[in-house]
């Protein structure tokens, strides 16, 4: 008996630390800083703001321009994958994201050319200021897919509404009360037309908007009311659901 | 009786004559006991770590299952794909933080709510597809409000 317990503890300790193995692996793998986020090119910053010289300004420039590529591939990927955007809307944000993309190109290499530093600066001053890619381009293929998304929902709602206008027609039939389920359907009814009402005028709102018209200030407030008309749009389809299934429950 | 064992010797002898207690040397008894017991020992030893080394692989194993079966070892190649995906999750990107519709609709816990829906009524599983479009404008509002750091 005195020798099994040692056999014992050896083969737990041997479990164990293949049991341990595997958690190390699974914990090795640490994610890297996302190359898009904003935190992305601190270091090139810091060594910017610390010795400005033609190599650490260009280093920067160029990690700002490459996290925007990242950025607007994963918004063409976005775009691509979309089931609600439609097809005129989806080309409209494709070709921007193309043209940013085109621009930015040509900013890296004037930057990659450039070799006086006061020069450099203009040009990274340009990555923002000429292309808006998070202030403008991304929220126009957001809100624009919000906003298709709100009008995709009216075509579902109405399949909705056949089901249950026909359910109520049938308990009317069989003499039940379907007042309770006529009122939250027509309550469902209304709040997906305020949605649609609210969402629908958007798109061709956001899709012109351009960095310049984001420099003198006219864009930013169509953005943000968008994004509030959108908020309240979505509100309007919560709503229209919970209406939804009380007709369903009280058809029950 | 040339053919029996030593140890049973004394008692053939014994036959015929007065009667005698055959002793047996304790020593003896005591080396072949030692040796029985120090084969069960190993044998012993030998099955429980086989056992815990089969239970440790297999626990080892069980992420992987879930994964269509592959084996416990992951290559090179795996552990890249699973870095890049896990990156890709995790990078503080403004377009992270989004939910698509179309990705939202292809959630695994949304097709999950949708098919079950869809096996029962038929509009419990309209409802249930409206609640992930919803998921999904919801998610582009959320990914509009990002800077960037513009």
């Amino acid at each position: 008996m005195k020798t099994r317990i040692p056999a014992l503890l050896a083969g737990l300790a041997l479990g164990g630390a293949l049991l341990l193995s595997t958690v190390g692996v699974a914990a090795a793998v640490t994610p890297p800083a996302g190359p898009a986020g904003k935190g992305v090119c601190a270091t090139q910053a810091v060594a910017m703001k610390t010795g400005a010289t033609v190599e650490t300004a260009r280093a920067f420039g160029d990690c700002e321009i490459n996290r925007r590529f990242t950025t607007l591939d994963a918004l063409s990927a976005k775009i691509s994958a979309s089931k609600v955007l439609t097809t005129s809307d989806a080309a409209a944000l494709q070709s921007e994201i193309a043209s940013t993309k085109t621009g930015l190109t040509s900013l890296k290499a004037s930057i990659d050319s450039e070799t006086s530093l006061p020069a450099l600066k203009v040009d990274i001053a340009k990555i923002a200021a000429d292309y808006r890619v998070y202030l403008l381009v991304a929220p126009q293929v957001n809100l624009v897919s919000a906003a298709d998304g709100v009008v995709a929902a009216q075509t579902r709602f109405a399949d909705v509404n056949t089901k249950l206008a026909a359910r109520i027609a049938a308990a009317k039939a069989a003499g039940k009360n379907t007042a309770a389920a006529q009122t939250a359907l027509n309550a469902m009814n209304t709040a997906v037309a305020n949605a649609v009402g609210l969402a629908q005028p958007l798109p061709a709102k956001l899709l012109p908007l351009t960095p310049a018209q984001y420099n003198s200030g006219t864009a930013g407030p169509i953005v943000t009311s968008a994004r509030a008309a959108l908020g309240q749009a979505r509100d309007q389809l919560k709503a229209a659901m919970a209406s939804a299934k009380a007709c369903r429950d009280a058809l029950k | 009786m040339p053919a029996l064992q030593s140890s049973y010797r004394g008692n053939e002898q014994a036959v015929g004559r007065s009667p005698r207690i055959s002793i047996v040397s304790s020593d003896r008894v005591g080396k072949e006991t030692n040796q029985v017991n120090r084969q069960l020992t190993s044998v012993t030893r030998l099955a429980a770590t086989a056992l815990l080394v089969g239970i440790a692989v297999m626990a080892c194993g069980k992420p992987n299952d879930a994964a269509g079966g592959q084996p416990a070892v992951s290559t090179p190649a795996a552990q890249q794909s699973q870095a890049d995906q896990a990156a890709a999750t995790l990078a503080p990107t403004p377009i992270s933080a989004l939910t698509d519709s179309a990705a939202a609709a292809t959630s695994p816990a949304s097709a999950a709510t949708a098919a079950g829906a869809a096996a029962g009524d038929p509009l419990d599983a309209q409802l249930s597809n409206l609640d992930t479009l919803l998921n999904g404008v919801n998610g582009s509002l959320s990914g509009s409000d990002a800077s960037g750091g513009e």
